[in-house]
C-alpha cells in the first residue's frame, strides 16, 4: 500500500514539475493544444502553480512594453541613397557587359570581313616583308591576335579610366 | 498600399517600393538587429546592409514566401557574420554582459507619478536583463515579444525546428528570470 501510495505521490510531483517547465511557455502563447490542455487542467487545482504563471505574465508583460529605441533621424534617408547608388553601379555594369558583348561579336565580324580586304591591299607590301599570303591560317592567326590585343588594351584602358572616374566621384 | 504590392513593385526595379519598405520597417528592423549587436552605429550599418541585400536578393525571392521572416533571416545572417568578425565570444551560448548601465531610451526626464515610476523601474530592470543574456537568448525573446512573430515565423528566420524554437524561448525566460532574481530580488513579478 505504501509503495502505491509513494508511486502515486512520485508521478504527482513528476506531473506538478513537468508542468512548472511549460509555465513560461504557457504565459508567452507558445503551447500546443494538448500541452495547453494539461497545463489548464492542473492550474485549476494548483494555486501555487496558477501564482507562477500570473508571475510569468507579468515579466511577458514587462518585455513587450520596453520602449523601441529611436531609430537615427537620417537612418532611412541614407539608406535609400546608398540603395540608389548601388542601383546606378549595378545598371552601369550591366550596360557594360551589353556593350562589351556587342564589340566582341561586332569584332569578329569585322576581323572576317576585313581578312580578304587586307589580302587585296596588302598583297604588294607584305611580300616584301616576306610574308606571303599563301601562308594563309598562320597570317589570319596573327592578324587577328594582333587586331584583339589592340582591341583589350584599349578596353582596359577605357575600364581603368572609369573606374578612376567612379572614384573620385 | 499593402505589403504585397510593395514587394511586387520592388520586384520589378521600382526603387519608390524600397523607400517604401525601408520607412514601414525601420522601427522593427532596427530594434532587431540594436538587439543583436548592442551597438548603434553596428546596427545602422547592418540596417542598410540588409535593404542593399533585399534589394540585390528580391528577383531571387519567393512571393508565396513570408517576407517579414525572409527580411529578418537576412538581418540576423548579416548580424551573426558581422559578430564573428568582430566580436565572436558574443556569440557564445554562456556570454553574459557586466554592464549596468541604463539604456538611454529608458533614463527619466521629469519625475512622473508613482506608479509609473514602479512601471518604468520594472521596464528598465527588463531591459537590462535581458541585454545580459547571451545573443541566442536575446534574439528569440525580441523576435516574439517585441517582434510579435508566431513560433513558426521565429523558426524560419532561425532557421531552426519548432521544437528547437520552443526550448530555447523556455530557456531564454528562465534564464531572463533567473537574471532578475539575482540582480533584483526584492522585485515581485505578480
Amino acid at each position: 500500500m505504501t509503495g502505491k501510495t509513494n508511486g502515486k505521490t512520485n508521478a504527482k510531483m513528476t506531473e506538478h514539475d513537468d508542468i512548472r517547465r511549460l509555465l513560461s511557455l504557457a504565459a508567452a502563447g507558445a503551447l500546443d493544444a494538448t500541452e495547453d490542455q494539461r497545463v489548464s487542467a492542473h492550474l485549476r487545482a494548483c494555486s501555487a502553480c496558477a501564482a507562477e504563471l500570473a508571475s510569468w505574465q507579468a515579466i511577458e508583460a514587462g518585455l513587450r512594453r520596453i520602449p523601441t529605441p529611436q531609430v537615427p533621424a537620417d537612418l532611412v534617408a541614407r539608406t535609400i541613397a546608398r540603395a540608389q547608388m548601388r542601383f546606378a553601379e549595378e545598371s552601369d555594369r550591366r550596360s557594360e557587359r551589353k556593350v562589351l558583348a556587342l564589340i566582341t561579336v561586332f569584332s569578329w565580324i569585322l576581323v572576317a570581313l576585313s581578312w580578304p580586304l587586307a589580302q587585296l591591299l596588302g598583297h604588294g607590301w607584305l611580300s616584301l616583308l616576306g610574308l606571303g599570303f599563301e601562308q594563309g591560317w598562320k597570317n589570319f592567326a596573327v592578324f587577328t591576335a594582333l587586331c584583339w590585343i589592340a582591341g583589350a588594351a584599349a578596353a582596359i584602358l577605357l575600364a581603368m579610366r572609369r573606374d578612376r572616374e567612379r572614384r573620385i566621384a | 498600399m499593402g505589403l504585397e504590392a510593395e514587394v511586387a513593385r520592388l520586384r520589378r526595379g521600382d526603387l519608390d517600393a524600397l523607400a517604401e519598405l525601408v520607412t514601414r520597417y525601420q522601427h522593427r528592423l532596427y530594434r532587431y538587429l540594436l538587439r543583436i549587436v548592442r551597438q548603434p552605429a553596428e546596427a545602422e550599418d547592418l540596417f542598410q546592409q540588409t535593404w542593399l541585400r533585399v534589394a540585390g536578393q528580391i528577383a531571387r525571392f519567393d512571393p508565396r514566401r513570408n517576407f517579414e521572416a525572409w527580411l529578418f533571416t537576412l538581418a540576423r545572417n548579416l548580424a551573426i557574420d558581422h559578430l564573428r568578425r568582430v566580436r565572436p565570444e558574443s556569440l557564445e551560448e554562456h556570454e553574459e554582459r557586466h554592464s549596468w548601465a541604463t539604456p538611454a531610451s529608458l533614463r527619466a526626464s521629469e519625475p512622473p507619478a508613482l506608479d509609473v515610476v514602479i512601471a518604468r523601474e520594472r521596464t528598465q530592470q527588463l531591459a537590462e536583463a535581458m541585454d545580459a543574456l547571451p545573443m541566442m537568448y536575446r534574439e528569440v525573446l525580441a523576435l516574439r515579444f517585441e517582434e510579435e512573430m508566431k513560433l513558426e515565423e521565429i523558426a524560419e528566420v532561425l532557421n531552426a525546428p519548432l521544437s528547437t524554437v520552443k526550448s530555447r524561448l523556455r530557456r531564454a525566460l528562465e534564464n531572463l528570470r533567473t537574471g532578475l532574481d539575482t540582480r533584483f530580488p526584492k522585485t515581485e513579478w505578480q
